[in-house]
């Protein structure tokens, strides 16, 4: 899908393993956690009830993981790519959400202009003018439009 | 009837609400997060005090204007605009890396329009039969429905068929979330009440799909990025009517596709159009194989024209029974019912005049639809040379606009900030996201069609089998999997295989 | 509508208005700024609508603009809990139906007191919920369904959604009577309709039937409401065919509890002047839905009432939590 990926192969373990693991535990604890988060009253119906679906579709998940990490054993992964590169997303990621927990109190306009700035930034952005002064722009035309043309309360 | 039906559109009125509603539609269906229901419950108040055909005209071609709007980013940024376009964006970016961006847009303008008067014209002729085909599907049929659309996806979508199974399954188990949908007990909510909604489509697509782009360019930004950022160039971007017709098969089929589950209820337009894409795709694997995903122009006219073609699908058992399908035609239904033509067994009879107008509106208003799509492309194109560090800013900021706006709660726009990381890191293994959405879609309905069916059948598995309909699609999937198994083992057994491709 | 009906309506009304203000001091600078109305559901539904056209209509009277919030979710739950939590200063109304003021606080915490966090204002509409069978059906009367449920094969029925108070309704009737009614939910009304349309559940309990029925496709046997539909004057209510259960379908607007009791009776006042108004009636008639007002002293004993009766009714299904 991205295309960007497969310039060095040969890492044994790599991000498609990391994720297809990661999967695997978010579904094992859907299914651990089955019991206690779903409540079924019993209403005299038959089996089918709200755990049926999630039981099934959980279960399916596992075994298709544990089929894809079986397969996939001795194919070689995508490297996980360099540290540089994940310290830019994880800055973008903590901009933006840096700018949603403070957006309740000083507003859309303001928190979404600090994500932008950050992000541009972290595209290497470093004139003023476009670091600041764009997303600046666009968060209040963003504001006005929705207020004035889209009647939607932001924040 | 129909010549004064026309004889009532002769009104400059009609034509500037079309135009009006075509170009609001467009333009708000191309951010991402906003489209046609926002679109359409915006203009409502606007038709309070209009006479009934151009009102009713104006929000059908926002409805009309709003689908294809998607289509416009999908194809330029890879970031959709609405759930359906997402299918688009899988050739049109790629058209468009390859600096055939204008042409992209153009097919998916000319299979927009086709898709629309396909299903208009069905819309005109075959309400009243195709209505009560809609009311035999019921929830047996529905769910051997929805299983075929998931085989389909599956099996055709291209790419390794068990990481698209996977995607779906984790698109379905992310549906669970939520309140149950017979029961109506939380489930997986952790006493929180925020969660009692579940993830929402529209912060999930946009999360899935514009944020994680923006993490994803972010994280392949080239080391050196002075200025030697790599922007296509833009070439000539004529389609003649002979690469048009040459896909006709496909943009008729596609239109089928998308009528026959725009009548049903509750599905939408982004299934079909991942079918339509699935369709086409496996049928040119003789032809031409490896072009689809890489930029083929059979991948976009496809889900366009499905997509377009659900539009005059829906409308048919809203207008013909009164009973919407979904959000959008539920919005339309109440804008009819203010113009006074209550949607229901009576409309024909009563104002059928009024309602071939706005159908003969409907399909006039391919016109103007054309001329304003190719105008706004002379300005859409250059999009595509906005440099990233300017332009994926201002894409975060949308998003957050996006996410927001489906329900006015913050809640959905830390949806939207989730999915994108996990967008991004799925994209960045290599994982199709597509099926994601898809599983989303469809897990809901799913699980409720099948568990109607079994409440009504009293937990008996016959019910799947004593209609001809469910026993038809159940028959269908079994052949589909047959098909790409043999397909499969014929072309060369790689090492894996088509294990729970039933699904 | 133009602005000169406004301005016509306004001249009607304005001297009730004035007079009335006069009377309470404490009210008399309310409202100084634009009140907000919210809706629980999305944008370009009845609810919504409806609530817009009332407050499009009451806006020269109180002399503010005044601003429709859509804030859909939770089946009208999220946008409750944010209004009970809102300042109660008369700025911050909602506009609720029967679901988040009495069915869904009765199964499940929902994070607010229907009865204890909000004072009522007034009730102006509330579509009828009607029980239908496809116009093929045996059954002529709702005591011959109900009969047919008692004889051997089960009956199922759909409604727009879980736990809703069709459903509890229904499930009470066949304790009751020992008929055998099975339940199947479905996603709104309109799904509900097709499927006993399309023959897939033998009986329906949805609002918004009247043209189906007059259409002779589908056959109307009873309302659930606690007054005839006047579209369907001959339909008995359940409660008339000797079921002892009703479901009465409120459109009302609830504020915070602890506004100004000279604010809510001065808002009162005005939306009940808006729904008694031909105009209003006329709108609401294109939408085919009723105009049913209720005092918010009527609105209170009813959501208090049906509160209980949700509450007990639920106990007793072992749904109650």
């Amino acid at each position: 899908m991205t295309g960007a990926a497969r310039q060095k192969t040969g890492a044994m373990r790599g991000i498609q393993t990391l994720a297809s693991s990661l999967v695997l535990v978010g579904a094992i604890a859907g299914l651990s956690l089955l019991e206690s988060q779903i409540e079924v009253f019993s209403f005299g119906d038959t089996g089918i009830d709200a755990r049926f679906f999630p039981r099934i579709v959980l279960g399916l998940l596992v075994l298709a993981v544990l089929i894809r990490l079986f397969v996939h054993r001795r194919t070689p992964d995508m490297p996980l790519g360099y540290v540089s590169s994940w310290l830019r997303v994880g800055l973008a990621v903590v901009a933006v959400t840096l700018g949603l927990i403070l957006m309740t109190s000083i507003g859309f306009l303001a928190g979404a202009a600090l994500s932008g700035f950050v992000t541009a930034l972290a595209f290497g952005e470093r004139r003023l003018i476009f670091s600041v002064g764009l997303p600046l722009a666009v968060a209040a035309l963003v504001v006005l439009g929705a207020r004035e043309g889209l009647n939607i309360p932001l924040p | 009837m129909l010549l004064d039906a026309f004889l009532a559109l002769l009104d400059i009125w009609v034509l500037v609400a079309a135009v009006f509603g075509i170009v609001v539609g467009i333009v708000i269906g191309a951010i991402p997060g906003l489209g046609p229901t926002m679109a359409i419950a915006l203009l409502i108040p606007v038709t309070f005090s209009m006479a009934p055909i151009p009102a009713i005209t104006l929000l059908l071609g926002v409805y009309q204007g709003a689908i294809f709007g998607g289509s416009i980013s999908a194809i330029l940024l890879n970031v959709p605009g609405t759930p359906s376009s997402a299918a688009t964006a899988i050739d049109g970016y790629a058209m468009a890396r390859k600096g055939q961006g204008g042409k992209a847009l153009r097919i998916a303008l000319y299979a927009s329009v086709f898709g629309n008067i396909f299903s208009c014209l069905a819309l005109m002729m075959l309400a009243q039969p195709l209505a009560s085909m809609a009311l035999s599907f019921g929830p047996a049929e529905m769910t051997t429905l929805l299983l075929f659309a998931l085989a389909v996806i599956i099996l055709f979508g291209g790419g390794a068929k068990l990481d698209a199974a996977i995607m779906v399954l984790i698109g379905i188990c992310a549906g669970i979330i939520g309140l149950d949908p017979i029961a109506g007990t939380p489930r997986f909510t952790f006493n929180n009440f925020a969660l009692e909604n579940g993830f929402q489509l529209i912060p999930v697509l946009v999360g899935l799909f514009a944020m994680s782009e923006v993490f994803l360019q972010l994280f392949n930004r080239p080391k050196a990025s002075a200025g030697a950022q790599e922007v296509p160039e833009l070439l000539p971007t004529k389609v003649g009517l002979a690469e048009m017709w040459r896909m006709r098969t496909t943009m008729f089929l596609s239109s089928v596709i998308g009528t026959f589950i725009g009548i049903l209820p509750g599905i939408g337009s982004t299934v079909p159009a991942f079918m339509s894409y699935s369709l086409a795709r496996s049928r040119s694997r003789s032809r031409d194989p490896s072009s689809f995903g890489k930029g083929a122009a059979e991948g976009v006219a496809a889900p366009e024209a499905a997509n377009n073609a659900v539009t005059g699908g829906a409308l048919i058992p809203t207008l013909a029974l009164g009973i919407p399908g979904d959000a959008v035609t539920a919005v339309i239904l109440g804008a009819f019912m203010l113009q006074g033509l209550a949607p229901g067994p009576f409309l024909f009879r009563d104002y059928g005049v009024e309602v071939y107008a706005i159908f003969e509106a409907l399909l006039l208003s391919s016109i103007p639809c054309i001329i304003f799509g190719l105008l706004l492309f002379r300005v859409a194109v250059h999009v595509i040379r906005i440099p990233p560090r300017h332009l994926f800013p201002a894409i975060t900021i949308l998003a957050l606009l996006g996410a927001f706006s489906v329900n006015n709660s913050m809640v959905d726009v830390w949806v939207m900030l989730g999915a994108g990381i996990v967008g991004f890191l799925l994209r960045r293994s290599g994982f199709p996201l597509p099926p994601l959405l898809i599983g989303l879609i469809l897990g809901k309905s799913l699980e409720q069609s099948l568990r109607q069916a079994l409440l009504t059948s009293g937990g008996s598995l016959e019910i799947f089998v004593a209609s001809p309909i469910a026993a038809g699609f159940l028959v269908t999937i079994a052949l589909c999997v047959i098909a790409a198994a043999v397909f499969h083992l014929r072309t060369r057994n790689k090492s894996e295989k088509s294990a729970t491709g039933n699904v | 509508m133009s602005f000169s009906q406004f301005k016509k309506l306004t001249l009607a009304l304005a001297a009730g208005v004035v007079g009335l203000t006069a009377l309470f001091a404490s009210a008399e600078e309310y409202p100084s700024r634009p009140v907000t109305i919210v809706v629980p559901y999305g944008a370009g539904g009845t609810t919504d609508i409806s609530a817009r056209k009332l407050a499009a209509m009451a806006e020269p009277l109180i002399g503010q603009p005044i601003v429709v919030e859509n804030r859909p979710g939770g089946s009208g739950t999220n946008a409750m809990r944010s209004v009970a939590a809102a300042k109660p200063d008369g700025y911050t109304l909602i506009a609720t139906t029967s679901s988040p003021l009495f069915v869904t606080p009765a199964l499940r915490p929902v994070g607010y007191d229907p009865v204890k966090d909000f004072v009522p204002i007034l009730n102006y509409s509330g579509p009828f919920h009607g029980v239908l069978v496809k116009a093929d059906s045996p059954y002529q009367n709702i005591n011959e369904l109900i009969e047919g449920a008692k004889s051997g094969s089960t009956l199922t029925y759909g409604t727009a959604g879980a736990m809703g108070g069709a459903h509890l309704a229904f499930t009470s009737v066949s304790r009751e009577t020992g008929a055998d009614l099975q339940h199947v939910p479905f996603d709104g009304g309109a799904a509900a309709t097709a499927a006993v349309l399309g023959g897939h559940v033998n009986i329906s309990l949805v609002p918004a039937y009247r043209d189906l029925v007059q259409d002779s496709q589908l056959r109307l046997l009873a309302v659930l409401d606690g007054t005839r539909d006047p579209d369907f004057p001959d339909v008995p209510t359940l409660k008339e065919s000797g079921y002892d259960v009703e479901f009465p379908s409120v459109v009302g607007v609830v504020a915070p509890a602890g506004t100004d009791p000279a604010i809510v009776s001065k808002l009162e006042q005005v939306f009940t002047q808006v729904a008694a108004s031909d105009e209003y009636k006329a709108f609401m008639a294109k939408l085919n839905q009723p105009v049913r007002i209720m005092t918010g002293e009527e609105l209170g004993e009813t959501i208090a009432r049906n509160l209980e009766t949700y509450r007990a009714l639920a106990k007793e299904m072992g749904q109650s939590k």
